[in-house]
């Protein structure tokens, strides 16, 4: 069941303006000089800052929603907020699309975790919480935790704080998705003390992670997500 | 006991008079009793969709989304704050709510409002540009109007403006127009183009509201005087003959339009500016208003005496280092820039200006040009804030400042740190 806005969004990042203004691939990263000087030359992400991730290899669909989150004030961080301000869908979707294509990588580097952590932590990736009513974060994010076409993104070669920082602003409202939000729902019911032994964990798994996000329809979501495409009967 | 009152009168009686006499030179000459009748009743407009299109239009030039709604708020429904030398003023409500909105106002109320700045709210702040929008026809107001009754009402409440003294006393907007407001005769241009350009520039543009410095208590100054201002923390720059004399010909219309003359394209609140309005300009009201910008006289020259604080010898080493390391990779190793892609620095607005505050924010903040068909995909400046000091930012302004002058006015850290916030 692949909605029809999947197919547009697919449709804008292939067309665009008039030929002539129609900048190449190679042009796209001297344009980005404002996006590169934090996330990195090649989309890396910048070493030792929680605030910078990586965008490589990062599905399209996903970061085109985070740029309009930034430019449209559903997502709050003064620095991207300010340069996305007045950027229209065509140039976002285009510095998704350019991100999207560049080989995964991640400056990202591990950190130490205690072993009952590191256990329970990947009890919560493997199997969830059912008690807390929380999903295997696996069953979204793909067994190697890789994201998944066009707009779950990968969990690996994440900043701990950065994971740690995302989880917390969505269950405070701070930071918000395409209704139903279930990461809204699914960090609201996480325990607060999973959160740390979450991000450490998948820091320590995301290591020079090289991985592609899964082909989109290689599996099907559990939850219900924004517009994603989700099958109930695997719930 | 008599003789106290006699004496109380003899004191009081000439103050009165003085005020009576006071007001009675003061009230003509901002316009006399007429601006404070606002009419009751009366017609609305032709709820047609040629008048509603012309009303779209003309709101996109003067930009009324833009003031009149706060960022990811609901659209027109006001509140968005201004803050002033005397307080911070919210705008107001202009959705068709009849409670809380304009919902209620007939075209003639509506038609008053925008040249007296009187309603049935009472004086409105002078931060509401009605100064400018008194050169509107009585058919442009009407179509304005038509365009609010057709936006989603909304019951967003008037927010009480937050005055510091004298502005919070009661009369106290009143008596700023009979002090302050003086509107003149318009200036009579014969060339048909520089007219339009006129009529754009100081009535639907309002552009004196950013690129003019305002007298004492916020007076409007007579006339065409966009000699440049720092306004809502950024500086906007001058607009005359000379100023404009480095740009070539049909430069100033395209940058307006949302192009990159020059490689050059709008930052700061400008971006807000060509993003939400400007862009919307043809090609001949562009040009009209190019036209009417250049044809305006410079300010007298100011005598100042000499300045002789300078940049530190050691700011400018720092500065010439960060520029090497950080700067010269786009904009060139003298600021030559790539044509087609990175502005040259030589004369720039930025840099060259009155105020340095531009500069730093460009550095600290880095810059995104609006996306519009004239330049679809802006080259982007990147922000520094994150790599380099409050010292290393001052003293690449410096050194970029010494470069075009040096005599300009150094910026410290302090300065550094106090210039940087978005707004």
């Amino acid at each position: 069941m692949i909605r029809l806005r999947w197919f547009l969004l697919a449709a804008g990042l292939a067309g665009g303006a008039s030929p002539a203004l129609e900048p190449a691939a190679a042009d796209m990263h001297e344009r980005l000089a404002a996006c590169t000087t934090c996330h990195g030359d090649q989309g890396q992400g910048m070493k030792g800052n929680e605030y910078y991730p990586h965008l490589a290899g990062k599905p399209a669909g996903y970061l085109l929603a985070q740029l309009q989150a930034f430019r449209d004030g559903r997502r709050a961080y003064v620095p991207m907020n300010w340069l996305m301000r007045n950027m229209d869908d065509a140039y976002l979707a285009r510095i998704a699309g350019h991100f999207a294509s560049l080989p995964p990588q991640s400056s990202a580097e591990p950190v130490p975790i205690g072993a009952a952590d590191a256990a329970r932590a990947r009890e919560l990736v493997e199997r969830g919480d059912p008690q807390r009513g929380v999903p295997a974060c696996a069953a979204c994010h793909g067994v190697d935790l890789a994201g998944l076409q066009p707009g779950v993104p990968a969990l690996i070669g994440l900043p701990p704080d950065y994971v740690v920082a995302q989880l917390g602003a969505w269950r405070t409202g701070a930071r918000t998705a395409e209704a139903p939000d279930c990461m809204a729902e699914v960090a609201r019911a996480l325990d607060p003390r999973d959160l740390r032994r979450l991000g450490d964990w998948l820091a320590t798994q995301g290591a020079g992670h090289s991985l592609a996000p899964a082909e989109a329809g290689s599996f099907s979501l559990p939850v219900a997500c924004g517009n994603l495409p989700f099958d109930e009967a695997v719930r | 006991m008599r003789r106290a009152l006699l004496a109380l009168a003899a004191v009081l009686l000439p103050l009165l008079l003085a005020l009576l006499a006071a007001i009675l030179v003061l009230l003509p000459r901002q316009g006399g009793l007429a601006p404070f009748r606002v009419p009751a009743g009366g017609s609305t407009p032709a709820d047609s969709d040629a008048l509603v299109e012309r009303g779209r239009h003309l709101a996109q030039l003067g930009n009324c989304i833009g003031c009149h709604t706060v960022r990811g708020g609901e659209p027109l429904a006001g509140g968005r704050a201004f803050k002033t030398r005397y307080g911070i003023v919210y705008s107001s409500n202009i959705t068709p709510d009849p409670e809380h909105g304009i919902g209620a106002w007939s075209s003639e109320e509506f038609r008053h409002v925008m040249r007296h700045g009187i309603s049935r709210n009472g004086v409105l702040s002078p931060v509401f540009p009605y100064a400018n929008f008194r050169h509107l026809e009585d058919g442009e107001l009407d179509a304005l109007l038509a365009w609010l009754r057709r936006a989603t009402p909304s019951t967003a409440t008037r927010q009480a403006g937050d005055y510091r003294f004298p502005a919070n006393l009661p009369w106290a907007m009143t008596g700023w127009r009979l002090l302050n407001l003086r509107p003149a005769a318009d200036a009579q241009w014969p060339d048909a183009q520089i007219a339009r350009g006129a009529r754009l520039v100081e009535g639907i543009g309002h552009c004196a509201t950013c690129h003019a410095s305002r007298g004492t208590f916020a007076a409007p100054l007579a006339g065409p005087q966009l000699w440049g201002a720092r306004n809502a923390g950024w500086y906007a720059p001058a607009l005359h003959g000379p100023a404009l004399a480095r740009f070539g010909e049909g430069a100033v219309a395209r940058y307006l339009q949302g192009g990159a003359p020059h490689d050059i394209a709008g930052y700061g609140l400008m971006a807000d500016v060509i993003a939400g309005n400007l862009r919307h300009f043809g090609d001949d009201d562009a040009r009209a208003i190019e036209a009417y910008l250049r044809r305006l006289p410079p300010p007298p020259p100011v005598r100042e005496p000499p300045l002789r604080v300078r940049a530190s010898e050691e700011s400018l080493a720092i500065g010439k280092r960060v520029y090497d390391g950080h700067c010269a990779d786009c904009h060139g190793e003298r600021g030559e820039g790539v044509a087609g892609k990175y502005p040259g620095l030589r004369g720039s607005g930025a840099i060259a200006g009155a105020d340095p505050v531009n500069l730093v924010k460009l550095v600290m903040l880095g810059a995104v040009a609006p996306s519009t068909p004239l330049n679809p995909y802006p080259y982007t400046m990147p922000p520094f804030a994150h790599s380099l000091t409050a010292k290393e930012v001052a003293g690449v302004v410096n050194f970029l400042r010494a470069q075009d002058d040096r005599n300009a006015l150094p910026v410290s850290e302090e300065d550094v740190g106090s210039m940087a916030g978005i707004e």
